[in-house]
């Protein structure tokens, strides 16, 4: 026989974690795209108020929660990964904790959009495409958290340690991939719509 | 425990010696990727004894005009269920079922690359599919009483919102696809990963299988069209229980806003099942003829364009609905545009037959069915997408002929091929030619008595969907014909069935090459280990048995 | 993430344990989702099954994914090493007997095409002029017809007097003509070399009538005002005058040679198989 041939995938980063991460990126941005398709579709095609520009206000205390969570996050996989156990720690915290506020900003805006403007789901198109949009990403921040908390309470215990720091960068994609969907919910919902 | 004690073969009585309960036990817990394929391909043919027997009642009702047996509102109900089924709990579980098993087996792998989130799509399938046949029983609720759903497979606002579909009926078509929908995306996430990250030594992407490219590209369209059926599911859903007005005309929501979501996932959602049947044709075709496939490269890329045309011709389904000049001109040139790979497809097929020592087994017979067969459903297609045409045509028996054109004579035709060319492999046993060529003759007649005539219903002006019809229109007599097509195919499945049976009682061993194959699943026991291969394979072509077979002339030395 | 621990093959195989956590987890999300219609109890029992399943689920893969070592099979359960086979290779060979008889060997170059288009438009126009000549005294009426019939397709209004000049409507026929000249010189450039016989035969006869046959049965049907207008001796005659010419003009271009003069294997590397007593 001659020579050995190479396995296919060697020498490159892209294991199976990885690459099952990526298709589920990719599967979530088309979900996340019909919704955006959906919000752009019915801009301004409310028969009744309120109208996005008459009570949206641009959220920019969350987006910087949000955005630099992504920080965090990258900061705390890299301490994991070289041991440095409770930077790692410190890191999925902050991230945690900034994405916690995040929520409770949406938390806030949505209190002050149904009880005091009185949009609800049902109220208009508008509402009907808001909510389900920022709901839905609101949905998966929360998911990234319960998996990020798990991963930092598992880090604080002592059990979660460098020789699992792949798996959790790839926990920490989706953390990104749920950042970048929220740019574009940012500029659908409140930079192009009003 | 007792998964774990006794090693399972994967054979199809489960573990050797296993008492009753300890099989159903290894067989409900298995993460192995072989089992899983048979659980979702035999949950899918008995989904599709199912379907069959709706779509028999169907063309029972339809022989005679002014028929009485069944009620309006029934008929309603079976072309929904009918349709839903075959789709989504027949069509999909057998494509996913076969890429799961034969997937690892042919890229030289021991499993899939996520062997437990396999197992968790299939029961997220099969529950998906329960969870809609529950409708029958419950979808009044506390009433007591059930109806299916009856808003058709594709379930169009404004009819299926909370004014026109009252009680929960609508609701567990949604729920039901939806669930089963997860499964399916999961499906392919696994399928992906695999394919990329777990070749055997060589495996270069340009020595997959064809099957194994085309299920990627399957794959991938799965990603792109499921989640769009779910999201816009989730929408109805909304409008249903929440009161929001996605779909609801009267607070300016658009329902034309739902068949563009549809179709953006229901074309490529055609696709998504025909291309599995051209990868079975792809491998079955060259074995049978002896032959190495013409134009491997020019497959992979007829496939790929096949894919990506696939995305942008979705509203070809909506040229009734009145979306103007532009807009239907786009979408009917870019369908007539899907003719181009897909006729590639069918000059390989045909070119890799030529020349060749063609062998007439089961296999291949189903196989030069299907050549002839998909040519029709193309044809019959490409006039479709001419708008004009298509506003006589559209909604009419004509549509109804030319997607079971597709489906039955392209889709399932390769399904049965693949099901006398891989029966071996999975249970070690032969199946009976001389019954799998009943199967194929009577399956063939029937089929075509059935839908052949179907073409001329539609030009006669036969609405789909109607439950009855007057017998001075000049349809009766296709109608009976259609309907007297249905026995040979009943016929031709029971045919199917006692060769299944008889495999088991009669048994002629297979060995583990019965075809002199030459891809990487037949160089493994029959049935394959639960491990596939002791020592992993290397190759060093795409057909690594053939190099083997004649160390003089390998392939890779003319690839 | 891939733990990698190589036991010797014979020993068995290490492949991940069976779990019912998926199904749990799969169970109760249905469940969960079902409760939508059914009952809270369902939501309650499938919030608990899906939290379930998916601890099950985590503890499978956490700290180490399960598995359990599956004995390698006997001997005697194993597939037998792959064996040569004592079968010949049979290479296809172009032209042998019961293959495709023609092969188009060569084809004509589309320049040699787009010449023909050009060559047989001129002819075609000159023996229109003349024609307006002889029997009207004006070379303008085919041209006018030809515009007549063309523009109302294009939503352009027909030319008001047949016999005179109009400089706009001669130079948008002339546009036309030559566009659709090119188009058919290159049709035929591809088409031709594949039909047996001459190209005149073909291109100067057999197409322009085949095309005038169907233009005038469809003409009749679907716009009978136009085919009314159209003196169909003349037309069929100027469109063999095309044929003819561009068929001589390309018959007389350079031929290609094809791939398909190089052996049939070396260009696709197809082989058959056959046993040694087929032969
Ligand atoms: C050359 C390829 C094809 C072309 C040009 C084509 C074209 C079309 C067109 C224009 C329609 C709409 C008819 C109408 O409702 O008025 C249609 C319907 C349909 N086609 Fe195809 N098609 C092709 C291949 C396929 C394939 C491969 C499949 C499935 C495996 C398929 C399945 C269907 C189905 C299911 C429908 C009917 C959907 C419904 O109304 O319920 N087609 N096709
Ligand atoms: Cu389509």
């Amino acid at each position: 026989m001659t020579a050995a041939q190479a396995l296919p995938m060697e020498g490159s980063s892209w294991n199976r974690g990885r690459v099952g991460m990526a298709c589920l990126i990719f599967g979530e941005s088309t979900f996340f795209s019909i919704f955006v398709v959906a919000y752009l579709f019915y801009l301004g095609k409310s028969l009744s108020g309120p109208q996005p520009q008459d009570v949206l206000e641009f959220p920019l205390v969350a987006t910087v929660c949000l955005l630099s969570s992504s920080l965090t996050v990258v900061w705390g996989v890299r301490a994991l990964a070289a041991g440095r156990r409770w930077q790692a720690g410190l890191g999925l915290a902050l991230t945690v904790g900034l994405g916690a506020s995040f929520i409770g900003a949406t938390a806030l805006e949505w209190s002050r959009l149904i009880f005091q403007q009185g949009l609800a789901i049902d109220t208009n198109l508008f509402g009907t495409t808001f909510y389900s949009l920022v709901g839905f990403h609101a949905a998966h921040v929360i998911l990234g958290l319960m998996m990020l908390s798990g991963i930092g309470v598992g880090v604080a215990a002592g059990k979660v340690t460098a020789q699992h720091a792949e798996r959790v960068e790839i926990v920490s994609w989706y953390w990104h991939f749920v950042d970048a969907v929220w740019l574009v919910v940012l500029t659908t919902v409140y930079v192009v719509g009003v | 425990m007792s998964a774990s004690s006794t090693p399972g073969n994967p054979s199809l009585t489960g573990g050797a010696g296993a008492t009753f309960a300890g099989s159903i036990h290894e067989w409900v817990t298995t993460v192995d990727h072989k089992r899983l394929g048979l659980l979702y391909i035999g949950s899918g043919l008995l989904f599709f004894l199912i379907g069959g027997v709706e779509a028999a009642l169907m063309r029972a009702q339809l022989a005679m005009p002014g028929n009485e047996l069944l009620e309006p509102q029934e008929f309603n109900r079976l072309f929904t269920m009918h349709g839903t089924t075959m789709v989504f709990l027949v069509g999909m579980p057998i494509i996913t079922g076969f890429g799961n098993y034969l997937i690892p087996l042919m890229i030289g792998a021991r499993d899939m690359a996520f062997p437990r989130l396999n197992a968790w799509g299939f029961w997220m399938f099969l529950f998906g599919g329960l969870v809609l046949y529950m409708s029958y029983f419950a979808s009044m609720g506390l009433y007591g009483a059930g109806t299916a759903p009856d808003v058709g497979w594709f379930a169009y606002a404004p009819l299926s919102g909370r004014a026109f579909s009252r009680g929960n009926a609508t609701d567990y078509w949604v729920l039901g696809i939806m669930i089963s929908g997860f499964g399916s995306i999961s499906g392919a996430v696994n399928m992906i990963a695999t394919t990329i990250t777990m070749r055997c030594r060589g495996m270069t992407m340009g020595r997959l299988p064809l099957f194994v490219w085309m299920m990627l590209v399957v794959s991938f369209l799965i990603l792109l069209a499921l989640p769009v059926l779910t999201a816009a599911q989730v929408m109805l859903l909304f409008d249903r229980f929440l009161g929001a007005h996605f779909f609801d005309t009267q607070a300016g929501g658009d329902a034309v806003l739902w068949q563009h979501f549809f179709w953006f996932f229901g074309h490529p959602e055609v696709y998504i099942l025909m291309i599995p049947g051209f990868a079975y044709a792809s491998e079955i075709i060259p074995v049978f003829s002896r032959k190495v496939i013409f134009g491997y490269s020019f497959m992979v890329a007829a496939t790929i364009a096949i894919g990506l045309v696939a995305v942008g011709v979705w509203a070809h389904h909506m040229f009734t609905v009145g979306m103007g000049r532009g807009l239907n001109i786009w979408f009917a040139v870019i369908t007539m545009v899907v003719g181009i790979p897909t006729g590639i497809k069918l000059f390989n097929w045909i070119a890799t037959m030529y020349g060749g020592k063609i062998q007439m087994k089961t296999p291949m017979l189903f196989c030069i069915g299907f050549l002839g067969q998909f040519l029709v459903a193309g044809l019959s297609g490409i006039l479709l997408s001419g708008a004009p045409l298509n506003w006589q045509l559209s909604d009419s028996y004509f549509v109804v002929a030319h997607f079971h054109f597709v489906l039955i004579g392209g889709l399932l035709f390769t399904i049965f091929a693949a099901l006398y060319y891989w029966f071996p492999k999975v249970t070690g046993l032969m199946l009976s030619e001389k019954l799998g060529r009943w199967h194929f003759w009577l399956f063939f007649v029937g089929f075509h008595v059935t839908f052949t005539t179907m073409h001329v219903q539609g030009i006669l002006g036969m609405p789909r969907r109607i439950y009855t019809y007057p017998g001075d229109r000049g349809w009766a007599i296709w109608n009976f014909i259609s309907s007297a097509g249905v026995v040979f195919q009943m016929a031709g499945v029971l045919c199917f069935l006692a060769a299944v049976v008889l495999a088991f009682k009669r048994p002629r061993r297979a060995g583990p090459d019965p075809w002199n194959a030459w891809t990487l699943e037949w160089s493994t026991s029959s049935p394959p280990p639960a491990y596939n291969f002791l020592t992993l394979p290397e190759v060093r072509s795409r057909r690594p048995l053939w190099d083997l077979k004649h160390p003089h002339d390998p392939d890779w030395e003319h690839e | 993430m891939e733990t990698k621990s190589e036991l010797a093959p014979e020993a068995g195989v290490e492949l991940p344990a069976s779990t019912s956590a998926p199904l749990y987890f799969a169970l109760g999300l249905s469940m969960l989702l079902a409760s939508l219609v059914t009952n809270v109890l369902f939501a309650w029992t499938g919030g608990a099954l899906a939290i379930w399943g998916a601890v099950a689920w985590w503890r499978e893969m956490f700290p180490h994914e399960q598995k359990v070592v599956e004995p390698a099979q006997s001997e005697a359960e194993r597939a037998p090493p792959v064996k040569p086979v004592p079968e010949r290779v049979r290479n296809l060979v172009a032209g042998q007997d019961g293959h495709r008889v023609r092969l188009p060997l060569e084809y004509h170059p589309y320049s040699g095409g787009l010449r023909g288009g050009l060559a047989g438009g001129a002819a075609m126009v000159v023996a229109a002029l003349l024609y307006g000549l002889v029997t009207d005294g004006s070379p303008w009426p085919l041209v006018n017809g030809f515009a007549a019939l063309v523009f109302p397709l294009f939503g352009a209004p027909p030319p008001p007097d047949s016999l005179s000049f109009h400089p706009g409507i001669a130079a948008a026929a002339g546009l036309l003509h030559v566009s659709f000249s090119l188009m058919l010189g290159l049709v035929y450039a591809s088409v031709l070399p594949m039909l047996p016989g001459h190209p005149r035969l073909w291109g100067g006869l057999v197409a322009p009538l085949a095309w005038s046959g169907a233009g005038f049965v469809c003409l009749e049907l679907v716009d009978p005002g136009s085919a009314g207008r159209i003196q169909w001796g003349v037309f069929v005659t100027l469109q063999i005058i095309f044929g003819m010419t561009a068929g001589e003009v390309i018959s007389r271009s350079r031929p290609v040679q094809t791939l398909q003069s190089y052996p049939l294997a070396a260009r696709a590397g197809l082989e058959a198989e056959m046993r040694e007593d087929d032969t």
